[in-house]
Order: C-alpha cells, then structure tokens, then sequence
C-alpha cells in the first residue's frame, strides 16, 4: 500500500499543524518571563503552507487520494490560499491586540493554526466522515479561542455557547451524514452523487432528510438564520482577532463544503433544496440587516452583517454550480479582505480591555486617525456593496447568478436589503467623518502588523472593485474544477 | 472612421485630471494650504476641471472631424484595453461613450463646472475646511464625468453612485450644524432606494439583451417587439425599474423629498451638483436609454405623467417658500419634472435641450442667490431682504438674466427649450395644458422671488443693511458669463445635435404658431401677476390668501410628503406591529426615532430584538425548530 | 419496511428485559430500608447541601486529561490486531497519532498542568 500513498494534497495541512505543535512547544519551552516567538513561527507557517498550495497548483493539482477522502484540485487550492491567507491576516493583527489586553501567549496562535488545519481539511475533503473530523477540529480549536479572553464574562459566555450550539449543530451534520450513508453505502461524495442521480422513491426521503440535517449543519456554521443566535455573542466575546478570523474564515470555509456537497453531489436533488436555500436566504437577509440596524454595539453589528452577508452568498446557490461557484468564490475573498479589515481596524485600537465599539467612540475618527477612517470607511462602503469597492462587483455576480437561474425575487430581496444596510454602515461613516470627537483619544497606536494587514485588506478592496478580473478568472476555474 | 489618435486619449484624460485633482489635493493638500495666499489648493482645483473643459472642447471639435455613421451618428468609443467584470457571456469593459449627447453633458459639467469652481473660491474664501470642500469638488467632477462618458450600464452607475456619496459629503459638509448632517443622510437613503430600482433595472437590461453597453443597447432596442400600454414585457419592466432609480437622483415624485433639504450645503454646491448637473443625471439616463424606453408605451406614459405631475406640484410648492435657495430648489424639482415630461412624450433630444439650457440660467439662479446670501452675511429668508437692486447690482443683473430665461420670456435661453417641449407635447393636452400652467406658476413665482429680493426697501434692519457689499470678481465673472449663456444659449439647436444618439429617426417636432405665443402670454401673466402682488398692490395678498386659503396650506405642507412617510412609519409600521406582533416594544425608542427616514427599518429591527435573549436554550431551541421545519418542508409529499 | 423488523424486536427485547428485571426485583425482593440505602448515590459526594459549592479547578484537569490519554490508547488496540497487514503505512499513521499525542503531553507537563 505504502507505494500509493501520496501525501501531497495533505502538505499544507500537515504544515499548519506541525507549526501548530512548534508554537505550542515553544510556548511551552519558554521561561515564564520571555515571550514565545509564537507569532512570526505562525506566520512562517501559514506562508510556507501558502508556498505548498503554489507549488501544487503550479503542478497542475492532484487528484482524489487516500482512498478518495482529499483532493489538491483547484477548487480546494483556491480555497485553501483564500483560507491561508485569512489566517495571516488574522496573525499580523493579533500581537498587538493580544498585548495590548494582557492575552499575550502562544496557545492563542496554536489553536488559531489548528482551526485552520480544519478549515484546510474542510474544503478539500472528498469524503463526509472527512468533512465532519475536518469540521469538528476547525471547531473545537475556534471553541477554545473564542473563551481564551478569560477575564471578560463576554468571552466565556461566548465560549460556552458556541460549544453547546455547536456540539448540537454538529449532532445533525453527523446524523445527515450517516442517512445518506444509508442511501448510497458509502460517505464518497462521488458514490453519494451517483446513488443519488438513482434514486428510488424509497431511498429519495432518505436521501432528502440527511441533506437537510447536513443544510442544519452547514446553516449553523455559516450563521444562516435561524442558526446563527450565537454568532453575535461569539462575535462580541472572542479576542476581536479571533473574531475577524471567525467571520472571515469559518464562513468561507463552511461555504466551500457546502458548495462541494449541495453544489456537485446533491445537484441531483437541487429542486428539493433549491427553494429551500432560497428561502434561507431571505430570512437570513431581511432578520440578519434588520437585527444589525438595531444594534449599538459595532461587534455586534458586525456580527449581524455577517449574517447577512451568509444570506447574500445563499441567494447565488440556486444557480447552477458553476456560476454559482464563481459568484460565491469571488465574493468570499472580497468578505475575506473587507471583515478581516472591520474587524481588524477594532482590534488594532483595542487596549486594555477597552475597544471602540460605540458611535460614540469612532466620533471624530477622521481628525485624529485619518488612514485608519479612511480604510474603515472603504470597509463599510464596500459591505454596503457601493461601487469602486469590491463590495459592489462581489454582490452584482451574487445577484446576476440568482436573476440569470430565473429567481429574480431573491435577488430582489437581495438588493433592498442592501439598501437597508447603508443605513447601520454608513452611520459609523457619519460618526467618524461629520461628529466631533468626544473626549480624549486613549486608543492604543496601531502596531506595525496591524498596519500592513488593515493596509493589505483596504488594497484588495479597493483593487477588487476596480480590476476583479484576475481573481474572477481563478474563480471560475476553481469553480469548474467542482463540475 | 476610427483612426483619430487623439480621440482614444482625450476622453480618458478629461476624466482623469479632476480625478488627479482630488488625489492631490488629499494627499498634499495640508501642504499646499501653507501658502501665503492660502488659494492655492482652490486655484488647483479650478485649473484641472478648466483644462478638462478645454480638452471636452477640443474632443467635441474632433468627433465632428468623423464619418458619420449610419443615421448621421458620429460616435466613438474609447477602450482602456482591460475589462473591469467578466463572466460567461458578460463582459464590462473600461470603455467610454463619446457622441454627441455625451459631448453635450460633457461640455455642461465642465463648463458649469469650472466657472462654479471659480465662484467657490471668493465663496468659500473665509472658511477654514476649503482644502477637502475642493477635493471632494474634484472628486464629484470625476464621477460626473464618469457617468456621462462611460460606456456601458455599471460604468455609468459607478459615476451615479459616486456623485451620490460626494452629494452626501457636501451637504453635511458644515456638519456641525445637525440639520445639515441630517439632510445628507437623508439624501443618501432616498436615493439608495433609487439606486436599489437601477440595479434591477441593470440586471434586466443585461438579460433583455445580453449585453450593458449602451451601443448596443441603443442598436438593439429597435429589434425588441414594441409593448403598449398595460403590457409588462422586459423593457417595460426594466425601464420602470431603471426609471425608479432615475426618480430618485432626479428628484421627481415619489422620492423628491430630499432635493429640498440638500439646501443646507454651501451654496455654489447647491449650484453645481443640485441644480445645473447631478440632478440631472436621471434625464441623462432615460435619454440615453431613450431607445430602450421608446420601445415601451407604459414607461413612457410613467415618465411623462411623473413628470408633469412633479413639474406642477413641486412649482405650487414655490410659490409660498420664503428661503429662497428652497424656492430654487422646488424650481429645479420642477423644471427636473419638464424635462422628464419632454422625454416622456418621445422628445428626448428636448428633454436634453431644457437640461442644458437649465444648466445655465439654474446655476446662474443659484450662485447669483449666493452672492445675494454672501451679501446678507449668511441671511436666507427673502421676507428680510428688498431693494438689493441698488446695493448689489451686478447680482442684480445677472440675476435678471436668469429670471426671464427660466419664466421663457422670448429670446432667453429658457424660452426656445420650453417651447419645443410644449410644442412636443401638443398631441397630449392635458400634460400640454400642464406645462403651460406651469410655466405660469415658473414665471410667477420667480417674479417674485426678484420683487422680494431685489425691490421695495430693504427689511433686514439697521445692522444688516451696514454690511450690504457686492461680491468680489472671482465671484463676479462667472456670474456674467452664465448670464450671457442664459441669455444666448437656446440658439444652439441641441435637440438637432443630439437627435441621432436616440436612432428614432430625425424626430422632427410639429411647431404651431400658437404655441410660442401662448407661451409667452402666459409667462408675462405671471410675472405680472407677482408684480401686481408684490410691488404695485400688496394689499391684495391679504383677500387673495383668505380666498385660496385651504390650497395654500397644502403648499406649505409640501403636499404633506414628510408628513406621510413620518405618518406612515408612527402609524402603519410601528403602532400596527406594536399591537400584532409584539406587545412590548419600547415606546421611548420608538416615539424618539420616528421622525427619521430610516425609522421604518428601524423600527423593524427593534421588533426583532426580543428574539436575541441570551438564553443558550433558546438558541438551541430555534436551531431545533429551524430543523423541522427544513426536513418537514423537505420531506412534505 | 420489512428490513427494520429486526430494529423493531430488538427494540421490544430491550424495553422487555427493563420491564422485567424491574417487575421481578419489586415482586421477588424483601424491602428493608435505612437511612443510608433511602439516600441518593452520588459517588461518595455527600449528595444533599449546596449546590454552588466551589471546589479546586484541578479535579476537571485532571479528570479531563486522564480521559483524555485514556481514550486515545484504546485506538491502539484496534491498530495491534492488524498491525501485520497494515504493515509499514499503519506504523506511520500509528506514529503520527502517537507524535501528536507525545506533544500534548510534554505541553502539558511543561506548563504544570500536573503539578498538583
């Protein structure tokens, strides 16, 4: 057996997860008055595994290996480089914010790097027993980041839930997939598609129920409403890097599955689930802005936006993969770049304990910080979806893939709901550029890190909205590799 | 036809240098404030939109040396070589549209535009934020521009959102007063519901004919099968649809409540972005996709009907403001209203003609009540104001110029567009009967606006009267010179020019000799009118108000717009859902945010707090019920 | 659905034997009750008094790190009986498990998550 073994797909997983363990030991080795060099050791890591996904994309991909369970082709690639390259956001902007609050050890960049060793094994698992070891080992790690911030209430409470809803969520992702294990015998996405292509009426309830309990599963994951109650009080309790990580990764990562079972292996049923993704979507849209639009908190805000956001990309699923797979593609680098960059702009003035989260606190922004308004401003344009930023020409695919598939009312929702989104986005726009600053400015400086990843993610946002051309290319080729 | 080297960089570089402006002026404009004069960031701003109006000159001059194509059409389209969205079929490239038309709007943003430039450097000489007025300035130059040049459908609607935001950021530009925050924000929400309408439309369009570009578009709509009234086939639905977003940049009815309170921002941006050129940025858009609309009875009905209603309502409103920059801005509302009337009954070449002469005698209208505002040290109530005839006279004079051109006294510029748009009106007699109406409505209010102002004697007291100074040059000489345009302007036959961009043949208009004269009568019985009122009986108003008394509350109410929408929001969507939907919603937070806008969502969102307990077992709980319902509709025969 | 007869009768022999064993020990049995056997078994906890009782963090520590090393070693068992025909790839994925594992314990030796 040992001849066939090719390990190669696995490479930047395995490379994650061994720096994992080195950060972890490191932490472990250094005294207690030095601090671990946990952030450039990550750093090195997720690049290096960034290299490995170059490498291997250069060489063409590779096919399905261990007995079919993971594959390099080029959708996992794009993904696995979209998800790498989150994580090394999401590392630039950690040091500062972990200092800075007292938080500072390697344990943090450790789970940080095996909850991307999930999110890696997530988008280019083959296999649902896979998908689900991948699911839960990007979990349990985000569980345990999300309460790491000890000395806050919000962020054990915030630990605690996401693990109880989680560990619930996850009981129906297990339970679809063993019912369609029962349909075709196998958990092979390719087995599964073919048993489903044949269905008889026996096995086609079976076939539907454990679609249904996975669309639980996934639903909970990309915070789809009615299972996203936890992500505003995860969003608002987890160290804010973690929290950028979170809604920029995890969801990007639960879509690429997502994509991968409902878009290619249950394509047979999509007449069964279409409507049903549809009217997720909907709700997610109308109770994800409107929710947003009540919140005083900018964490909170954020967090309901991003479920918003998981209902805009849910409108494009009802058109066929490959449109739907670019659509989706795309616009998950843009959320990427813009939430690593919200997030990120509150985790950089983050300082003991405190965090600009009111309207109050960003009052008067632009006097005083003026680089760090303007790429927060660029942020939240581009989540409205305004022209110039990648937001708009994200959204426009998303929409056009829900119009061109004949659900024009979707897409309809889709865009007054966008309307209504200005109006919480733009209200930290006025606050920072038409308010006087109350008080004295005790935010913290912005590290250098934190700069060049804000300075990155306002780049490729604004380069996305101008020249997407590149990246649509590579979506559409990753796209078509799921056919 | 298309080996002219200069015409594929022309275009790019007329877009750029305002665009270049702003970034200059962004990045060094704290230095460039250091110097002694402290005029050099405005003076660099005012020579990039100058240079690109000489350059739009010279491109015009240069599309007249092509072959005319096929319908006498000369056009031109400029491609940067890279395509800003692509996918399966669909393509946006960077490419621009020159023709006549576009030439036409180019040379009116750039030509208002410069000489308003000019004017805000006397204007805005005392205030301590002039460095980002200018850029932002520059900037709304850039995405003006963008919108009348660009090529196809998104690049267009990238300009209509930038001029948006820029709109927005001028009119809170003095945000420390609360009211001009406010009205900013209420024009972005308006006009995101306009926008939201623009890219359906957009979206339709693209599937009506597998394409955005606007040749295209123009070439193909004529293959599309006509749809008569009543008829909702693809361009009637994309029209409307594109329509609603015009409704809303354009100030007509429903979405025009937010025209008026744009007020609060300085003066000259008043001038430029709310009267001479933003505003008209959805006449520009009906007229370029005229074909399209041509196609569809229906939309057509819409815009002129929308039109002449908000033409009449909106000069009714005028008639009993007493700030005069809002009896301005219900004129542009209404005149906004003509020019949608024009394209409505199929003139879109008029529709153009009134945009452009507008331009002129509306800026003109604007800048010369800035120089009566700048005058009166800030004073915007006419009721304090009279005899600043003898005071400031070359305000005066210019102002003159633009009051008969938008009354349509013979000769001036707003006399040769409003005719052609009555006389392209004569087959429909109850709008021809509006327009005329309106024109006297125009005429009087406008009369007196000049009475009050300028005759009589001055109300203002003592201290005010000691101030009383007329303006310096650099506000001066852009005043005569949109004087001079707004006297002469209508000789250029604009619809002649532009007649070809619309492929409805050479769309020759009916003239009456009737028309011009009735016309005219009914201009000269307004101002008369005003006369009698205002300056030789005023005795008469008291009896006259008594008598019309109900109607002129409904003015003053504005036809109870806000009223409504805050009404609609209190009534319908809070109080209803408070007593359907849930018991306990906080009525403090409630009664304190109604008056906004974007209360209805609010309010909304508020309803929805309830479900965000807290409770782990609540959220467990709705994951559960979410699940059964999934599998139950799943699993439902 | 004649393939879920045999879920069906296993279903009823499992509730069956409750029922009986139950039915049997109240019929059979001779009650003789005291205080100790009337009270709940709680482990050797004293199972009535407050229930916000703090008590040191280290029990779950070291509770959850026994199971921990605990469950992981029965994943040997299963290795030993088909070590010969996995042969050289079960000894890699067998040492890559076993690696894992030997990190999490030095880790957690080296931080003192032992010292009690």
């Amino acid at each position: 057996m040992s001849g066939e073994l090719d390990l190669r797909p696995l490479v930047p997983a395995i490379i994650v997860g061994v720096t994992g363990l080195v950060v972890l030991l490191a932490q472990a080795f250094t005294p207690k008055d030095r601090r671990a060099p946990s952030a450039p050791l990550s750093l090195t890591g997720l690049l290096a595994a960034l290299a490995a996904v170059w490498l291997l994309a250069s060489g063409g991909g590779r096919g399905a290996v261990l007995a079919n369970a993971v594959s390099a082709d080029a959708y996992s690639l794009f993904f696995q480089a979209l998800l790498l390259g989150i994580a090394a956001v999401a590392v630039l902007l950690s040091p500062s914010y972990l200092r800075a609050n007292g938080l500072d050890r390697g344990e943090y960049y450790a789970l940080l790097l095996f909850s991307v060793v999930g999110m890696l094994g997530l988008v280019s698992s083959l296999e649902l027993v896979s998908m689900f070891v991948a699911l839960e080992i990007m979990s349990i790690a985000l569980y345990g980041m999300a309460g790491l911030y000890r000395s806050r209430m919000e962020s054990q409470e915030a630990a605690l839930k996401y693990f109880v809803t989680g560990a619930f969520s996850s009981a129906f992702f297990l339970y679809g997939v063993a019912l369609l294990y029962g349909v075709s015998g196998s958990t092979s996405l390719d087995r599964l598609e073919w048993a489903v292509s044949t269905l008889t009426t026996d096995s086609a309830a079976l076939a539907l129920l454990g679609a249904g309990m996975l669309l639980v599963g996934f639903g909970f994951k990309i915070a789809s409403v009615p299972f996203h109650m936890w992500a505003p009080d995860v969003y608002e309790g987890a160290p804010t890097p973690a929290t950028a990580l979170m809604s920029a990764g995890v969801k990007a990562a639960a879509f690429g599955a997502l994509l991968r079972v409902f878009g290619s292996a249950l394509h047979a049923l999509a007449g069964e689930w279409q409507p049903l993704v549809a009217s997720l979507a909907v709700i997610t849209m109308v109770v994800g802005n409107l929710a947003a639009l009540a919140q005083g908190n900018l964490k909170r805000m954020l967090a309901f936006s991003s479920v918003a956001h998981a209902g805009y990309v849910l409108t494009a699923l009802v058109a066929s993969p490959g449109q739907a797979g670019e659509a989706v593609l795309f616009y998950l680098v843009v959320y990427g770049a813009v939430n690593l960059g919200a997030f990120g702009t509150i985790a950089a003035l983050s300082r003991e304990g405190r965090e600009p989260l009111s309207l109050g606190d960003v009052a008067g922004m632009a006097e005083r910080r003026p680089a760090l308004a303007a790429a927060l401003a660029v942020f939240l344009v581009s989540l409205t979806g305004i022209p110039v930023t990648a937001g708009f020409v994200g959204k426009f695919y998303l929409f056009n893939a829900a119009v061109t598939a004949g659900w024009v009312g979707l897409a309809l929702v889709g865009v007054l709901m966008s309307v209504v989104s200005a109006y919480y986005y733009l209200r930290v726009v006025v606050a920072m550029y038409m308010r006087d600053p109350l008080g004295e400015d005790t935010w913290a400086r912005v590290s250098p890190s934190a700069t060049v990843a804000l300075a990155l993610s306002a780049v490729i946002t604004l380069v996305l909205g101008i020249y997407p051309a590149p990246v649509l290319t590579l979506a559409r080729i990753a796209a078509r590799s799921l056919l | 036809m298309l080996d002219d080297p200069l015409l594929k960089i022309l275009p790019f570089a007329i877009l750029l240098l305002p665009l270049g402006g702003f970034v200059v002026l962004a990045l060094f404009g704290d230095w460039i404030k250091r110097d002694k004069e402290e005029t050099g960031a405005a003076w660099l701003a005012c020579a990039t939109v100058i240079i690109s109006f000489g350059l739009a000159a010279w491109t015009t001059v240069r599309l007249y040396g092509l072959v005319a194509g096929e319908g006498g059409l000369r056009f031109f389209q400029p491609y940067l070589g890279y395509e800003w969205m692509e996918a399966g079929g669909f393509s946006v490239p960077y490419s621009l549209l020159v023709d006549p038309l576009s030439c036409v709007m180019m040379l009116v943003v750039t030509g208002v535009g410069s000489l308003i430039h000019v004017y805000s450097v006397g204007y805005m000489a005392h205030d301590e934020d002039r460095v980002p007025y200018f850029s932002y300035l520059n900037l709304f130059t850039f995405f003006m521009l963008l919108l009348v040049l660009g090529g196809n459908l998104p690049l267009m609607f990238v300009g209509w959102e930038g001029v948006g935001l820029c709109s927005y950021l001028l009119i809170g530009f003095w945000y420390r007063k609360d009211s001009a925050a406010a009205a900013g924000l209420k024009a972005f929400i308006v006009n995101r519901i306009g926008d939201a309408g623009l890219i359906l439309g957009m979206i339709f369009v693209f599937h009506a004919f597998g394409s955005l570009d606007l040749v295209d578009i123009a070439d193909n709509a004529g293959s599309l099968a006509p749809e008569g009234l009543w008829e909702f086939g693809p361009a009637t639905i994309a029209a409307l649809l594109l329509f609603v977003g015009a409704t809303g940049k354009s100030a007509q009815i429903p979405l025009h409540v937010w025209l008026p309170d744009a007020m609060e921002g300085p003066t000259p941006v008043s001038a430029l972005i709310h009267a001479a050129t933003m505003v008209t940025a959805g006449v520009y858009m009906v007229a370029r996709l005229g074909p399209l609309y041509h196609v569809s009875e229906t939309a057509m009905m819409t815009v002129a009907v929308v039109g002449a209603v908000t033409a009449l309502m909106a000069a009714t409103i005028a008639l009993v403001q007493t700030d005069i920059k809002r009896v301005l801005a219900y004129s542009t509302v209404s005149q906004l209203g003509y020019m949608f009337l024009a394209c409505g009954v199929g003139a879109f070449g008029v529709g153009i003609f009134h945009l452009y002469t507008h331009a002129f005698f509306k800026a003109l209208l604007f800048l010369g009540s800035g120089s009566v505002i700048h005058a009166m040290s800030g004073e915007q109530d006419m009721q304090r104001m009279g005899g600043l005839r003898k005071r400031i006279p070359w305000t005066f004079w210019t102002f003159l110029a633009g009051t008969l051109a938008i009354a349509g006294i013979p000769f001036f510029a707003g006399f040769f567009s409003k005719d052609e748009i009555l006389a392209a009106a004569l087959g429909h007699p109850v709008l021809l009967g509006i327009g005329l109406f309106t024109a006297l409505l125009t005429a009087f209010y406008m009369a007196r606006l000049l009475f009050l102002t300028f005759f009589g004697d001055f109300r203002g007291g003592e201290e005010a009267e000691h101030h009383l100074h007329e303006s310096p040059w650099v506000m001066l000489v852009p005043l005569i010179l949109l004087a001079i345009g707004s006297a002469a302007g209508g000789f250029v036959k604009i619809p002649e020019i532009v007649q070809p961009v619309f492929r409805l043949g050479h769309g020759h208009i009916p003239h009456v000799a009737w028309l011009p004269v009735a016309a005219t009568l009914s201009a000269i019985a307004g101002i008369l009118g005003a006369y009698y009122l205002y300056l030789a009986m005023p005795e008469l108003r008291a009896g006259l108000a008594s008598t019309f008394r109900p109607a002129l509350r409904v003015f003053a109410a504005k036809y109870y717009w806000d009223d409504v929408y805050n009404g609609f929001v209190r009534r319908v969507v809070v109080r209803g859902s408070d007593l359907v939907l849930w018991q306990g919603v906080d009525n403090r937070v409630v009664d304190g945010a109604v008056n906004r806008t974007a209360t209805i969502t609010g309010a909304l969102a508020e309803m929805l707090r309830p479900l965000q307990t807290g409770f782990v077992r609540q959220y467990a709980l709705l994951i559960l019920a979410g699940a059964v319902a999934l599998l139950g509709y799943l699993l439902w025969p | 659905m004649p393939s879920y007869l045999p879920i069906v009768i296993l279903g009823a022999i499992a509730l069956g034997f409750g029922v009986f064993v139950l039915a049997a020990s109240h019929i059979i049995g001779r009650p003789r009750p005291d205080a100790r056997k009337l009270s709940t078994y709680e482990c050797g906890m004293p199972p009535v008094g407050t229930a916000r009782e703090r008590f040191p963090i280290k029990f779950y520590l070291v509770c959850m790190l026994f199971i921990l090393f605990d469950v992981e070693t029965a994943f040997f068992y299963p290795w030993a009986l088909v070590m010969d025909t996995l042969g050289i790839y079960g000894l890699m994925a067998m040492g890559t498990f076993f690696l894992v594992l030997a990190v999490g314990f030095v880790y957690e030796w080296k931080v003192g998550a032992m010292d009690w």
